[in-house]
């Protein structure tokens, strides 16, 4: 006997009866309990793999009626049905199913009747639970700084960057929200910028990078089904037109261009504190202090120690050349030190 | 007829004779003729053109002439008043140019239709980048897509028989450039360039006078030495020039004395 494993969530009833139509040979028909009326159409993956034939754990509670040539049981987060032997033939023609329309579909992308998208602010929540991030654009550089939430002994310092990736030569970007989400946008946003750079030579401009991310974000609160990216950018970059841009994006798709700004956990003090300690004109190593500083204070511990934060900058050497630097841990103690902000060595770690 | 075994097959014999091929020397002969390609299709084209149709510019698309000379501050395009059918010309007013945004300039020449069809869909993807973007597209990040689309149309049934020079300004720097593109999709960027038989007269004479900080009235001066080059030797008379030049002002109209008359060495 063969079954099938179809993920499925929302559906709450207990059984669906599935029969063959009679006017159509390679069609099939969805009956709900013990109505006969065909409703949506259901279709077979031809190849089933092995393994799925362990997934269907439920039973079949009663003898189907004669005409029902296939039975569907739902379980808590997936829909398994099972296909009696004599029909195995005609399953090899089929290949998706379809559910009844009265079912929710879409509504991770429907406005609500107060016209708000529900997942969208549920994705900007997970975010404000995250570590927080800041930038600060500074007239010689920007800085990014990131509070790293995953501390531990154990933890191989050197080969995990959390929260602060490179993008192309000359951007970097901070993540707060859901890592896994990020690693996707940032994997599309450095081949968005590799095909740029091949097709015209030259490195994307910051802002079209930045737009071609959100467009991506912003068909996930559109298009049907999908859960939107969880994730807020902080994104620094030099290019020759505007020079550096530091620029921030959320979960909705929008995006903009700020001189400081936050996101994470206590992402509206850092956002006031930047606004109060924030001074036109200053340069970057100014700007690398204000950035330990802010997140000193938004952070939960005082003392901090380069296994709780992360810190990159981008900058122009001597030549003009634009370089990034993500910070050694070594590099982040030295700047704590300077400011007075790292834990004593003596204290143990935890 | 088969008379190796006497079936009754004639042309496609081989195949309908059910002696196994060690006992069938015609059909190993036949093999052979297909395999060989034919002398001509060797002298004609490479080899991964040959199912295409005309890759290489006839003698009256190497007649056109394409100029270009950058300076300290400017590029000039010049190009071609004369547009030729074989031996015939058939207009004597051509602007063989397109304007691609505020401080780029496309000169081109090859095949009548290619020419325009290639050099107008450059011009609508430039243009709609810069309304995209709110930004120009630099003439370096032109060239270079541009030489994409020529090298993508070469691999393809039916390649764009075009040749074109590309000048410009770059819009933040201000630097002049000038690049040199072919229907091989080559790119060079070059102080000054030339297409077609206008090469064999003008390279030489810009050779010698050139240097990269000469202002514009120099460059136009370098420009008659060379149309008064291809006056006095080209066997055609190519109807004059259009002349326009890329500064920081954007792209200009440059007077260009068509009548002047040239003698013959």
């Amino acid at each position: 006997m063969m079954k099938f494993g179809v993920s499925r969530k929302t559906i709450s009833r207990k059984i669906i009866y599935v029969r063959r139509r009679q006017s159509k040979a390679d069609g099939w028909g969805v009956c709900a309990g013990k109505n006969k009326t065909p409703r949506g159409r259901v279709s077979i993956k031809s190849n089933i793999h092995p393994a799925l034939a362990s997934l269907a754990t439920t039973t079949i509670e009663s003898e189907p009626q004669q005409e029902l040539d296939l039975l569907l049981t739902v379980g808590p987060s997936r829909l398994i049905f099972r296909l009696r032997p004599s029909l195995i033939p005609f399953a090899r023609h089929v290949s998706s199913i379809r559910f009844p329309s009265e079912l929710p579909r879409h509504y991770t992308t429907t406005f609500s009747p107060e016209g708000r998208l529900y997942q969208v602010e549920y994705a900007l929540e997970a975010i404000s639970h995250a570590g927080t991030a800041i930038g600060i654009l500074a007239k010689d550089g920007i800085v990014l700084a990131a509070e790293r939430k995953v501390t531990s002994k154990l933890l191989e310092q050197d080969t995990s960057a959390e929260k602060l990736y490179i993008l192309n030569d000359n951007m970097i970007c901070a993540v707060a929200g859901m890592t896994a989400d990020a690693n996707i946008l940032i994997n599309f946003a450095r081949q968005s910028a590799q095909r740029y750079l091949r097709t015209y030579n030259e490195d994307i401009p910051c802002e079209q990078l930045v737009r071609r991310l959100c467009d991506l974000k912003q068909g996930y609160t559109q298009h049907g089904g999908l859960r939107p990216f969880g994730v807020t950018f902080i994104y620094a970059g030099w290019d020759p037109q505007r020079q550096f841009q530091l620029y921030l994006s959320n979960p909705s798709g929008n995006y903009g261009g700020w001189k400081a700004t936050s996101a994470g956990a206590n992402n509206a003090s850092a956002q006031s504190l930047l606004k109060q300690d924030y001074k036109e004109n200053c340069n970057l190593k100014e700007a690398c202090g204000m950035a330990v500083k802010v997140l000193s204070k938004t952070m939960d511990s005082t003392k901090l120690s380069s296994q709780k934060i992360e810190f990159a900058t981008v900058g122009q050497d001597k030549s003009g050349k634009v370089y990034h630097h993500l910070w050694s841990a070594e590099e982040i103690d030295a700047l704590l030190a300077e400011h007075d902000l790292a834990k004593e060595t003596s204290s143990e770690d935890k | 007829m088969c008379t190796d075994h006497g079936c009754a097959s004639f042309i496609d014999k081989a195949y309908r004779c059910d002696q196994p091929e060690w006992a069938m020397p015609h059909q190993a002969e036949a093999r052979l003729r297909v395999d060989e390609p034919h002398e001509d299709q060797l002298l004609e084209r490479p080899t991964h053109l040959q199912h295409t149709k005309q890759p290489f510019p006839g003698y009256h698309q190497k007649m056109e002439v394409l100029l270009g000379i950058t300076g300290k501050d400017f590029t000039i395009v010049a190009s071609s008043k004369a547009a030729m059918r074989g031996a015939t010309i058939l207009k004597a007013q051509d602007v063989k140019q397109r304007q691609l945004n505020k401080s780029s300039l496309l000169a081109y020449s090859g095949e009548a239709g290619d020419t325009v069809q290639f050099a107008e869909y450059i011009q609508a993807n430039t243009q709609l980048y810069s309304m995209r973007n709110e930004a120009d597209l630099s003439p370096s990040a032109i060239a270079h897509f541009v030489r994409g689309e020529l090298a993508t149309s070469l691999r393809s049934r039916k390649p764009y028989n075009v040749n074109l020079l590309l000048g410009g300004l770059d819009p933040i720097t201000l630097k002049p450039s000038l690049y040199w593109l072919d229907y091989l999709a080559s790119l060079a960027p070059v102080p000054y360039a030339a297409h077609g038989y206008a090469q064999y007269y003008c390279l030489s004479i810009l050779d010698k006078h050139h240097n990269p900080d000469i202002d514009l009235e120099t460059g136009i001066k370098l420009l008659n030495m060379c149309t008064d080059e291809l006056k006095r030797r080209m066997p055609i008379d190519f109807k004059g020039m259009t002349v326009k030049a890329v500064t920081k002002d954007g792209v200009i109209d440059i007077d260009f004395d068509d009548d002047k008359v040239v003698k013959s060495a």
